[in-house]
């Protein structure tokens, strides 16, 4: 396994979030061993590594969706003590997660603003502003070119895969703020959703906010990615800026872990 | 002994104040009173084995299931330990039926009976109304004691042609009022209301009240009789909201076992035949004196404890 | 019009008109009775006000078996109490017992990690067990000033012969549907019963949910128990026996999944009132209880047969 050196930096602008020696196990399984990133705001970081890596438990970790069993995460340069997830949403991540992120019991209105309901007074209690609901989350789909056959009110589960995806970016996006972690957010997508994903990615990165972006398909994150992080078996192996290394480069790395790469979504 | 009536009933109280005189007036003999909570033989038949496993010189028993107990009671008395019948008897003949000594306890069958036949015999002085239809009140479909005391209930109303039904009002006060008032309304011919238990005296008494069926005792309306000397059926004949009820002797169910126990160890005599302790009807007549009784064995504040009306 | 049907109580809307029709038609002079309605009432009064809480526990996945214990609990705690103290100070304290309860089993559930079917059917023997300890057998009633007090007329008298327990059922219903329905805790309850990883992704404290949803539904059951108590004072250490399965097959006629994330309360107050509809008139009518209960079973099923259809050919539109 080839260790390369950790790619240069912009000299004297601080981490927006870093991750030192972090490890996680489920159970008897190690999911994350000494982990130690640093991610900038204004890149677009690629995070790739074959199916167990450990990709999905990390990002989980800077979601806030699961602690760390040992090792440290600072956000701004403040030590984050309790992972939860209004923490992270707090802070300003937004995250497009695989699997989770959508209740098939709700609507499409109530999904948008899980966790987040816009509430006005009634006599002097807090209920849901329904109007507003509706009203946002239409313009989103509607901008997100959704099926105009799609009503806010409808089950989302009436919904297909591809929507929904299309929907959690959507979503995520809307609510930007500093941080948008997406992990594998082409699944379901067509051809040209996927271009229009790939597309939003970097203007969010021009915007000004932090990327992290979980992929298999190395050659379609070297052309957007500012850095790439490879892992492998819960290490890191690499972190390389885009020019340091060529894709067959990194695909090489990848292969040499001993497990040849697979394409298409997968869990990591 | 090992008994079905546990804290959740308060003739339980019945049986463990005659227990505690007995250890008073026998001081070298200690009893145990175990029992369970509810009418589960499962739960019945495990404490009843565990009791059996200490080898005790005696064991008093009321018997919930003739078959289900026959090889438990039959095996302890052949290991040598004699078995005293107490509350519920075998119904069966006496080649049949377990081996025990001998049995103390009402006799559920009579108690209907009885207590049927005092209704009639009420009526025939013209005190009470005619009896056209009577509900039993059943709280408890899985117990052969109620079921007995329907049966003799209905024995005694056969001689005057009068039907007599039963029904499952189930344990908790709304459910029972809820039932009962459901059957009451269309069948307006009733104007009996045998409870087979105590519980439901009072829960019969105000359903019966709120559809205007005028149950407080005259010779009109609707008439309530009731099982047991407990506060509740003794306060209700008192007020007069109740006819009658009746004592089954559970002081006696008790002592008496302990003492024929006691004496079969000692002396090997052992009495030939049951000691039926009850039906003893109690109505206005002796009210006082019943009132006076009770409260003498379990004392003025436990007696106002388990009044609910 | 689709989203109509798509309701989950639409089935049992159904149902409770079908068999207001066939009672009015087979026995109207039984069924048109004041005192059948009143009985009815009552009842659907009591079982509902236990349903309603049994809903909050069911739509977030999970479940409470010691309602019938923990109603009569507080039931009997609620009368001890009157014994020394005033109506409304034994009623506030008798809730508090309630909350105490909820929050008791929701502790062991969330923080043991348990099931909440075993932890709740270790309360139903718990809480039965306390009610026969510490009233040896019997339940006193209530001294006349207390009946007679302001606070327990409030609950348990009547307004222009409706009886209060009833309309203070269906104003705590009315109350609880909008809690659901049109506030951010009753999106984050249906979120944390149909996909709790993702709500909790979302930054939902789904075991706080949990936890109120717990806590409600022991709350219910006291103010069932004293809607009960302050009408009908003579009791038995038996109160409540059997009314946690009436109280779960109430929520399920009336529309609410077991699996959580989808369910009404308006489904659940007529899920009480098809159950106690149904009951009365077959017993009215003579049957042997023991139809009655089968027919309960029979219900359940067809009940949930139509929902779960209705909602697949909706879906597949």
């Amino acid at each position: 396994m080839q260790i390369v050196p950790d790619s240069d930096h912009v000299p004297g602008s601080k981490p927006l979030i870093s991750v030192k020696d972090v490890c996680l196990s489920y159970g008897n399984f190690r999911a994350l061993t000494d982990i130690s990133v640093d991610f900038y705001a204004g890149e677009l970081v690629g995070l790739v590594g074959d199916n167990g890596a450990g990709k999905t438990t990390l990002i989980r970790i800077l979601s806030g969706i699961i602690p760390p069993d040992s090792g440290e995460v600072y956000f701004d340069g403040r030590r984050i003590t309790r992972f939860y997830p209004k923490l992270a949403i707090a802070l300003g991540v937004e995250s497009i997660q695989q699997a989770i992120g959508l209740c098939d019991n709700l609507s499409v209105a109530r999904n948008y603003f899980l966790g987040r309901e816009p509430v006005r007074q009634f006599f002097g209690i807090r209920i849901l502003d329904k109007k507003s609901m509706r009203d946002a989350s239409a313009k989103v789909i509607r901008d997100f070119g959704l099926r105009d056959s799609i009503d806010v009110e409808d089950d989302i589960s009436l919904l297909s895969g591809g929507e929904k995806q299309t929907f959690k970016i959507a979503r995520a996006v809307s609510f930007r703020n500093r941080v948008i972690i997406m992990d594998e957010p082409t699944n379901h997508l067509s051809v040209r959703e996927r271009g229009r994903v790939n597309e939003l990615a970097v203007q969010l990165k021009q915007q000004g906010l932090l990327v992290i972006y979980i992929t298999h398909d190395i050659f379609q994150i070297h052309r957007i990615a500012d850095r790439i992080v490879i892992l492998e078996n819960g290490r890191k192996v690499a972190d390389v800026s885009k020019i340091a290394m060529s894709a067959e480069g990194l695909e090489e790395i990848i292969r040499q872990g001993g497990r040849s790469p697979t394409s298409g979504p997968a869990e990591s | 002994m090992v008994s079905h009536i546990g804290s959740n009933d308060p003739n339980m109280n019945w049986l463990t104040t005659s227990l505690k005189t007995f250890d008073e007036r026998y001081p070298g003999v200690k009893t145990e009173y175990l029992s369970t909570n509810e009418y589960s033989l499962q739960n019945f038949i495990t404490i009843l084995n565990q009791a059996i496993a200490t080898h005790p010189d005696g064991i008093a028993v009321p018997i919930l299931n003739s078959e289900a107990l026959q090889p438990i009671l039959d095996k302890a008395i052949q290991d040598g330990i004699p078995v005293v019948a107490f509350n519920i008897s075998d119904p069966r003949p006496a080649d049949q039926r377990i081996h025990y000594l001998t049995y103390v306890g009402g006799d559920e069958h009579l108690t209907g009976l009885k207590l049927g036949e005092y209704v009639i015999e009420q009526v025939n002085a013209g005190k009470i109304p005619k009896p056209t239809r009577v509900l039993c009140a059943n709280h408890d479909a899985t117990h052969q004691g109620l079921k007995a005391r329907f049966a003799g209930m209905q024995e005694a109303m056969k001689k005057i042609d009068v039907p007599v039904e039963d029904l499952i009002i189930g344990a908790d006060p709304a459910g029972a009022r809820s039932i009962m008032q459901s059957y009451l309304s269309t069948h307006k011919d009733v104007n009996y209301i045998f409870c087979l238990g105590t519980l439901s005296v009072p829960w019969a008494y105000s359903v019966a009240d709120e559809m205007g069926l005028h149950p407080k005792l005259s010779d009109k309306g609707l008439t309530i009789v009731g099982v047991d000397d407990s506060p509740n059926s003794l306060e209700g004949i008192k007020d007069g909201k109740v006819l009658a009820s009746h004592s089954q002797g559970f002081w006696l169910q008790g002592y008496l076992p302990m003492e024929f126990l006691y004496f079969y160890k000692k002396m090997g005599m052992a009495p030939l035949d049951d000691i039926i302790t009850g039906p003893i009807v109690i109505n206005q007549s002796n009210i006082d004196l019943w009132i006076k009784i009770v409260k003498g064995i379990i004392g003025e504040e436990a007696y106002k404890k388990q009044i609910t009306w | 019009m689709h989203r109509f049907l798509r309701r989950p109580d639409v089935g049992i809307l159904i149902g409770c008109i079908c068999i207001f029709i066939l009672f009015s038609l087979w026995n109207p002079g039984q069924w048109f009775n004041w005192y059948t309605f009143i009985s009815i009432s009552r009842y659907t009064a009591i079982l509902g006000l236990l349903a309603i809480g049994q809903t909050f526990v069911i739509l977030v996945r999970e479940i409470d078996l010691s309602v019938g214990s923990v109603y009569g609990a507080v039931g009997v705690a609620f009368i001890g109490l009157e014994q020394q103290l005033s109506v409304p100070l034994s009623f506030l304290l008798a809730m508090i017992f309630a909350i105490m309860v909820g929050l008791l089993n929701a502790t062991i559930v969330i923080g043991g990690r348990l099931p909440s079917m075993i932890v709740t059917l270790g309360g139903l023997f718990f809480y039965r067990g306390l009610i026969y300890v510490s009233t040896h057998g019997a339940v006193r009633g209530p001294p006349q000033a207390a009946r007679q007090d302001w606070f327990a007329q409030l609950i348990g008298g009547h307004w222009f012969r409706v009886e209060n327990g009833f309309l203070w059922m269906l104003l705590l219903a009315g109350i609880c549907g909008a809690i659901l329905y049109q506030t951010p805790f009753g999106n984050h309850l249906f979120a944390s019963g149909g996909d709790p990883a993702s709500a909790e992704s979302q930054g939902i404290p789904v075991n706080r949910v949990r936890t109120w949803a717990f806590i409600l539904c022991s709350v219910f059951a006291g103010l069932s128990a004293v809607v009960t108590l302050t009408k009908d004072p003579q009791t038995n250490v038996s109160l409540g026996t059997g009314f946690e399965l009436e109280s779960i097959a109430a929520v399920v006629i009336g529309g609410t999944l077991l699996a959580g994330g989808r369910g009404t309360v308006l489904g659940t107050v007529l899920g009480s009132f098809f159950f106690t509809a149904v009951r009365s008139e077959m017993i009215a009518f003579g049957a042997p209880p023991s139809w009655y209960t089968s027919f309960v079973g029979i219900a359940l099923l067809l009940v949930v047969t139509v929902n779960t259809l209705l909602s697949k050919r909706l879906r597949s539109n």
